[in-house]
């Protein structure tokens, strides 16, 4: 039997799959591409994903109560379905492996650095994979009470981070020579954007999820302004020389603040540390989630626990492939364009032969 | 079988859960408390000192519970070697314990160090590598830093506190601006600016501040800006400068009044008029009467020219650095070059600030309102 979630359990996984690793690097990326007027970047990039939001809602919840491979069926027949849903699957497993990877690679330059990588990254696919055997209600579940966590401590981080900031960092606010530049960098910074197709192997349901849509745009319009402050309050304490040459910034910036009078909580890079592995640690869970059941859908009668269990072993095996972070780093650049394919251009030839189809039969 | 594997679940969390790789007990640590970097061997090497925390059990006072583990004292410690890295193996060797910086307060570099070859290496040292704050503090010490950490000082458990507290009391009273790590490197980072930093040293047996150590856009230190002209500097930097000052009173030469005078609010503005560089600094201020140095009756006619007269010897003030950091040390360590960078961003990108600093004509305009006069009365008439 499908399962279903509710309207606040999938926009809080979403948030998970997007946050994710999104943000790790995320004011570095602004500044190197549009400088102090990223947050113009921001908006344009927001607006247009919140597009994208009402295209796979709608496609979603247009095929009540099936996922990917079963409506691509119905619309493009079972060949171009099974290339579609197979491409799907090779995303989302490449993007899980190599965002764990680079993440335990951070971990290791700042707190673990004497764990090796194959440990960690152990550590959070035996943890993934556990969660992931107890299906989507699990996933849901831990979506909501983890997502919300991280929502409040990486508000409490920024609230800090902003008692320390300086306004003469952040400015000019813009820059009307450089106006072509801010336009420019939007396709530099699609990455933090993607993971909203983790969707398409959610199955919606009509009397369940009746407000999707709104809550989805609502969800992807908070996460661009959540994007935005985290941008202004690293580059208000670090200013840009401090971010353009820095790796892993915002635990960077974090590492170079000291709020005296927190006492206990004074390292906020630790404090960090917690939110960001709960935030990883669910939208890897996600991801896996997702290629186990697509898999599925294809091959439906090999056992559910047995297709877990393989692609656990092949995203641990993938995670160990890249030989240096460097490599790491241009494997996840090559696969955030397969992440446009599927993110972007996919959902909107879908929801284009969609609307089309709802033309004809009128 | 459902038993078997309750069994196996619970023997990998408790493994996983014995903690990091690298797990050790904190009296198997050698913990850190500052660092001092000094030129050795003629000024071709390099010398490390400072203090290692001394652990013992806490006896229950000064706060600390029976039986656990607190820092009762330090010790100090010497390594020399002709780089960073042959005088941290030279550490290594003379410690007993494995080496953990992560609690360092302070790094102090000596005057002489600081003149020639500069910090600006040791700061990407901490900036880079795994394991230091990056959020530590740094100060320019008037001694080797070998004398410094082995001091007696009589105010503070050792030398690394008592430079951490110090420094961290001024800055909140307004009295001083120190430097983390991370902060020095933005500054190194925008190339064409000097900055400042605490300069310490050892008066009565207690760490002091002496003024700030100058620093050149390439890390040296040029300069020293003495225990007088801190105050001032203050204005340009820090958030909540407060000054103290006795000021004569101009409606009554004999009498002296002591007021406060602090920070409400700086603006700067750069322009470019005919191809040369404008700063206007505009200085808001709060001044209040703390007490007349003599019993006199006063009265509200004192006050505006007591207001003039504290504005102008600000601005006197104000001026007088500037020039001096126009003049003598020839670099901008005010932060202006932000200001002018904002501001005027395409032609920023095309002068070297460095150059054109020494010719920028700077305008100062001190406004200050006399709010409070403490348990002074001013009579009408």
């Amino acid at each position: 039997m499908k399962q279903y979630l509710t309207n606040r359990q999938i926009t809080l996984l979403l948030f998970a799959v997007m946050v994710g690793y999104g943000i790790v690097n995320l004011p570095k990326n602004i500044v190197e591409s549009s400088g102090t007027g990223g947050w113009i970047t921001l908006i344009i990039n927001t607006l247009f994903f919140m597009f994208m939001a009402y295209v796979i809602t709608y496609i979603q919840f247009n095929n009540e109560n099936k996922i990917l491979y079963e409506y691509t069926r119905e619309l493009y027949g079972k060949y171009i379905s099974t290339i579609i849903t197979t491409l799907y699957i090779l995303y989302f497993m490449l993007i899980a492996s190599l965002i764990l990877r680079m993440y335990s690679e951070v971990l290791k330059l700042i707190f673990l650095n004497n764990t090796p990588i194959w440990a960690t990254l152990l550590v959070f696919y035996f943890v993934a994979m556990f969660a992931v055997s107890k299906k989507l209600h699990a996933i849901g579940r831990l979506a909501e009470i983890y997502s919300l966590f991280v929502i409040a401590g990486y508000l409490f981080i920024i609230c800090i981070m902003f008692t320390k900031a300086k306004l003469i960092n952040i400015q000019p606010f813009f820059e009307s020579s450089q106006v072509s530049k801010y336009l420019k960098s939007t396709l530099n910074l699609i990455f933090p954007y993607l993971g909203m197709e983790v969707i398409f192997f959610i199955p919606l349901n009509k009397n369940n999820n009746r407000n999707i849509s709104k809550n989805v745009i609502f969800t992807i319009l908070c996460i661009g302004v959540l994007y935005i402050i985290i941008f202004e309050s690293v580059l208000s304490i670090g200013g840009i020389e401090n971010i353009t040459n820095q790796k892993a910034i915002i635990f960077e910036t974090l590492r170079g603040l000291d709020v005296y009078k927190l006492e206990a909580l004074r390292r906020l890079d630790g404090l960090y540390l917690i939110f960001s592995t709960m935030n990883l640690f669910t939208s890897s869970c996600v991801f896996l989630y997702g290629t186990t059941t697509l898999i599925n859908e294809i091959l439906p009668k090999i056992k559910t626990k047995c297709i877990l269990l393989v692609v656990t072993i092949v995203e641990y095996i993938i995670s160990l492939l890249p030989r240096s972070v460097m490599e790491t780093e241009s494997a996840i650049k090559k696969t955030s364009k397969l992440g446009m394919i599927c993110g972007i251009v996919i959902p909107i030839i879908m929801f284009i032969t969609m609307k089309v189809k709802k033309n004809e039969k009128v | 079988m459902k038993k078997y594997r309750l069994f196996f679940i619970i023997l990998i969390i408790s493994l996983i859960l014995t903690g990091c790789w690298d797990y050790n007990d904190i009296n198997k640590r050698n913990i850190t408390l500052s660092v001092g970097v000094d030129n050795a061997h003629n000024g071709k090497g390099v010398e490390f000192s400072g203090e290692n925390a001394r652990l013992g059990p806490s006896k229950g006072h000064d706060g600390g519970q029976i039986g656990s583990a607190s820092i009762s004292s330090s010790f100090t410690f010497v390594s020399n070697g002709k780089d960073f890295e042959e005088a941290r193996a030279n550490y290594n060797k003379n410690i007993p314990l494995n080496d953990f910086s992560g609690a360092t307060r302070a790094v102090v570099f000596s005057k002489e160090y600081a003149k020639n070859p500069g910090i600006d290496s040791y700061i990407n040292r901490v900036i880079n590598l795994f394991g230091y704050r990056s959020a530590l503090l740094i100060a320019v010490s008037d001694i080797p830093t070998n004398e410094l950490f082995n001091a007696k000082i009589k105010n503070d458990i050792s030398i690394g506190h008592a430079v951490e507290d110090t420094l961290r009391h001024l800055s909140e009273e307004g009295d001083l601006v120190y430097k983390t790590i991370y902060e020095a490197n933005s500054d190194i980072l925008l190339e064409d600016v000097g900055y400042l930093i605490p300069y310490i040293g050892i008066r009565d047996s207690s760490i002091s501040v002496l003024g700030y150590a100058v620093m050149s856009n390439d890390s040296r230190l040029i300069d020293i800006i003495k225990l007088n002209e801190m105050s001032t500097a203050n204005l340009l930097l820090s958030k909540n400068a407060v000054q103290r000052k006795s000021y004569k009173c101009p409606a009554h030469p004999m009498q002296d009044i002591s007021v406060k005078t602090s920070l409400k609010r700086r603006k700067i503005k750069t322009s470019i008029v005919n191809d040369s560089i404008n700063i206007n600094i505009d200085l808001n201020l709060k001044s209040e009467i703390q007490y007349p140095y003599h019993y006199l009756s006063h009265n509200k006619n004192d006050i505006e020219p007591l207001e003039k007269s504290i504005e102008d010897k600000i601005q006197e003030d104000v001026l007088n650095i500037i020039k001096k950091s126009q003049e003598e040390f020839k670099i901008d360590c005010f932060d202006f070059a932000r200001y002018f960078r904002v501001q005027n961003p395409e032609v920023y990108k095309k002068i070297s600030w460095k150059e054109e600093y020494p010719n920028i004509k700077f305008t100062v305009k001190v406004k200050t309102k006399l709010v409070n006069t403490n348990l002074l009365e001013i009579y009408q008439e």
